[in-house]
């Protein structure tokens, strides 16, 4: 049933996406016109930069990667509060909310269709960048589904955070901007960690996004296995372990506080 | 055990704060209470209905028997759980159909936006097609359910929100205002689908509404509710007798000098001409003999006095005017 339950809601959203096709279609043109700005960008850098050998020496292999997999972040950390605001403006969220559905399926389904979007977007970036723009993949299936799931594990207790501000405060989280902010500036998205000075290092050593794109881009760009990526993996598990059941905590909280306040359908 | 218990409910909503009020006591909150010890029972296959002015506290009301709204005070049970603690358990065996015809996917059609609902109900398969199938039949949206609910009227969109409702076969219905966007021809069936449910099925219902007439013809027990106080529950004609003392007088007297020379504010003239004079008045038994009193003291005839019943509008009136301090 929750299986059932998980696809109603990716079908919902499928139609609902579909019924406006111009905006649909769009969506995947900026996918191409994204990934030729950073090629032509790093014709300007040329190839084998020092700092980037251990990633293959590239800059657009190097950037593809961190795009396509910021954009996780970015769902990550908007796709559940921005569900809910979109639940609240429609006038759903009552209905939805009376159901025999427990609350953290809702919040987790409602985001389904934005996690499994951005997976065919990311798809998307590594397949145009390695056949029309010669970036070259060594590619570990395995580290790199690992890192994707931890990607997705990681980010989203931090999205549930953020969703969890969103249902008490309805607007002005400072938690996401604080993370996001952080996190573009920090976690070595465009360009590597090892440029920033030896104190902000250290803190982006405490950022999932570090180790995330470092995963994604030796096990796709190197062929790194697990074992060799561990500290990266561990540190994401650990982070996993710690965040998701503390966000599924404070969002039960946070819609509790709601039902106490009347605000559940304010936005 | 009633499928509905409500012991003492009392709900406080917090005030917003002023610019000033959030920066220098930024954690002290004010009230406003909403719901004042609210305690009623309603029994199996009852329909009970609750009216009252905007802001009586109906809404809030069903909220928390819908697991909506959490109760500050007191005890709300539906078919013995607790709506506090067995959250679940309560909604599994109500439909509420909700006041908000934006409360569905517009862009998707009625037919999807019922398996969708009916999915997070915990139906699938052959039972779920077998549950739309009826709610539609029931409530006759076939020509309409595979259109997108953009394209509904209000009135359509009303009666999707009423198939949904009825997905679950609830126990215990919640009709939060239902036929506010009907026109009256659908606002009867409506009515008398609700009214054949709770006869046939034991369905119980609860129904909220502004339309007195309505109120009288669910034909079930009437709580009149404002300001968070339920003031009255009984059937429509208890209510009409029991509530109020006032009956309503029809008058045909005369008086040397006029009216005016009875210095008093309660009758309402239907007509006059010269010192005679036809009027109503809406007053207790004993006030209006001591109206008659006075008209023949001060030398007038009384030719004619009838009394009729008053209708429930003004017996509602009466009872929420009292409170404000209009009706003595």
């Amino acid at each position: 049933m929750v299986i059932k339950k998980a696809l109603y809601f990716l079908r919902r959203d499928f139609l609902e996406a579909l019924s406006y096709r111009f905006a649909f279609f769009l969506q995947l043109g900026g996918v191409f016109f994204s990934i030729l700005t950073f090629f032509f960008l790093s014709r300007l850098f040329g190839k084998n930069i020092p700092l980037l050998q251990p990633y293959g020496g590239n800059y657009f292999a190097f950037a593809l990667i961190g795009i396509a997999f910021s954009t996780y972040l970015g769902v990550s950390l908007g796709s559940f509060s921005s569900s809910i605001r979109r639940e609240q403006i429609m006038g759903t969220i009552e209905s939805i909310l009376v159901t025999q559905t427990p609350i953290p399926l809702l919040i987790l389904f409602s985001s389904l269709y934005n996690f499994l979007f951005s997976s065919f977007h990311v798809i998307l970036y590594i397949l145009i960048g390695g056949l029309f723009f010669n970036v070259h993949l060594t590619v570990n299936f395995i580290a790199a589904f690992v890192f994707l799931f931890l990607a997705i594990t990681s980010f989203a207790s931090v999205g549930i955070i953020s969703a969890s501000f969103i249902m008490v405060f309805k607007k002005g989280d400072p938690f996401t901007w604080v993370f996001s902010t952080l996190n573009g500036l920090l976690g070595g998205v465009l360009y590597p960690v090892k440029v920033l000075p030896q104190g902000l290092q250290k803190i982006a050593y405490f950022l999932p996004t570090t180790h995330v794109l470092e995963g994604m881009r030796m096990s796709l760009l190197k062929g790194y296995s697990l074992k060799m990526l561990m500290p990266e993996w561990a540190f994401l598990v650990v982070f996993s372990l710690i965040m998701l059941p503390l966000s599924i905590y404070l969002f039960g909280k946070a819609v509790r506080k709601a039902k106490k306040d009347g605000t559940l359908i304010q936005y | 055990m009633n499928p509905v218990v409500c012991e003492g409910v009392v709900k406080d909503y917090p005030l917003p704060k002023t610019f000033k009020q959030f920066f220098l006591s930024p954690f002290k909150e004010k009230y406003t209470r909403a719901l004042k010890g609210i305690s009623f029972e309603v029994g199996r296959g009852e329909i009970f209905v609750l009216i009252g002015p905007n802001g009586a506290g109906k809404t809030t009301l069903f909220k928390i028997i819908a697991t909506l709204l959490l109760p500050d005070k007191g005890r709300v049970t539906v078919n013995g759980f607790d709506v506090l603690r067995e959250e679940n358990k309560v909604r599994k065996s109500i439909g509420y159909v909700v006041n908000e015809e934006r409360s569905f996917y517009w862009r998707l059609s009625g037919w999807e936006n019922l398996k969708f609902f009916g999915v997070l109900n915990n139906l699938s398969g052959k039972e779920l097609r077998e549950r739309v199938n009826q709610v539609v039949e029931l409530t006759g949206l076939e020509d309409w359910i595979y259109r997108p609910v953009k394209d509904y009227s209000t009135g359509l969109r009303q009666r999707l929100s009423l198939a949904r409702g009825l997905l679950v076969s609830p126990s215990l219905l919640i009709l939060d205002e239902p036929t506010r966007s009907l026109d009256p021809i659908m606002a009867k069936e409506l009515r008398a689908f609700v009214k054949e449910r709770a006869s046939q099925d034991g369905l119980t219902v609860l129904l909220a509404t502004h339309n007195l007439n309505e109120a009288e013809e669910m034909g079930g027990r009437i709580a009149i509710i404002d300001k968070g106080v339920i003031k009255k529950v009984g059937k429509a004609g208890e209510i009409k007798k029991d509530i109020t003392r006032d009956k309503r007088y029809y008058l045909e007297f005369s008086i040397p000098g006029g009216i005016s020379s009875l210095s008093i504010t309660k009758l309402s003239i239907i007509e006059s001409e010269g010192e005679k004079y036809r009027a109503e008045a809406i007053l207790p038994e004993e006030k209006l003999n001591k109206l008659l009193r006075k008209i023949l003291d001060k030398g007038g005839k009384i030719s004619e006095v009838r009394k009729k019943e008053l209708t429930l509008e003004e017996s509602f009136s009466r009872i929420i005017e009292k409170d404000k301090g209009y009706g003595d």
